[in-house]
């Protein structure tokens, strides 16, 4: 039992980014333990699917992000939650802050502004 | 005593050993961390119930764990970014469970959780967001303070299988 939960946890304490393309019509395919973006809305396009922090996106999702959602794995101590910022290195103003099981799909107001994000234990 | 809860225990008590002084009574661990203790006890034993592994794949246990298909809750924020959430995985009925009331906590914890994301969109002091969004505050501590009571009781008693259904 404690190797399922070690394992679910490694997803956080780890650093990695995924690059995939979505085929997701309406769920977001963001595996568990990661924080992913998408070029497109409704989690579509290009995916960028991170395991821990990222203090400087790279240029095919920085300031082209539409969607995102937080699939972080929840336990005590953890960082699960995800905070957004507008800038690199977490500066700037924070776009949104998601909880562990939520998602973003688009709007046209809030887009195409992050630049990096942090994984925290709130918002 | 379940395993899984037997682990989320030993954490607690590690968390709790490391914040006491020598000599002095035990304090209680934070809040947050019991209420995500009993969140992490909870999913846990809803995963094994599916059938899920640690083998079973992440796309399978995110499925299972978050929810499938369109998001049914659904939130605006100021800000113009739509937060939405599932109402069929793990996560959802353990929200459930802990907070009674999936949607509403849902619907106020996004909002508290973007006070400042909101007061720099606006370009307002925090303080003035805070105070304009005093109701939901108060919902959110109000919330989270059954949550806790709900998830200590559930972490001292060892019961985290749902009396109903398999979630």
């Amino acid at each position: 039992m404690k190797r399922f939960i070690a394992v679910l946890s490694a997803g956080l304490l780890a650093t990695g980014v995924v690059l995939a393309t979505s085929a997701s019509a309406q769920a977001a395919a963001c595996g568990s333990g990661n924080f992913c973006a998408w070029t497109d809305a409704n989690y579509q396009g290009q995916k960028i699917e991170w395991t821990g922090d990222d203090g400087w996106w790279e240029g095919n999702i920085a300031d082209q992000d539409s969607s995102w959602a937080n699939h972080g794995i929840s336990g005590p101590g953890i960082k699960d939650y995800v905070k957004v910022y507008a800038s690199a290195h977490q500066s700037g103003p924070m776009t949104i802050c998601l909880a562990p099981g939520q998602e973003a799909g688009y709007n046209g107001v809030a887009n195409d502004r992050g630049d990096s994000h942090i994984w925290a234990t709130g918002c | 005593m379940r395993a899984r809860t037997a682990t989320a225990l030993a954490v607690l008590t590690l968390l709790t050993g490391s914040a006491c002084t020598a000599g002095a009574t035990h304090p209680a661990p934070p809040a947050d961390d019991v209420i995500k203790a009993a969140t992490r006890a909870l999913t846990d034993d809803c995963l094994t119930r599916r059938g899920l592994t640690p083998h079973s794949g992440r796309q399978r246990v995110s499925d299972a764990l978050f929810g499938t298909g369109r998001a049914e809750l659904s939130l605006r924020l100021p800000t113009g970014y739509v937060v939405r959430t599932h109402t069929d995985g793990c996560l959802a009925a353990a929200q459930r469970r802990l907070y009674g009331d999936q949607d509403r906590w849902f619907r106020t914890s996004v909002v508290v959780n973007n006070l400042r994301p909101e007061a720099e969109s606006a370009g307002r002091p925090l303080s003035e967001v805070r105070a304009a969004h005093r109701a939901e505050i108060a919902e959110w501590r109000r919330l989270r303070a059954r949550a806790l009571t709900t998830a200590t009781a559930l972490l001292e008693g060892g019961g985290t299988t749902h009396p109903k259904g398999n979630q």
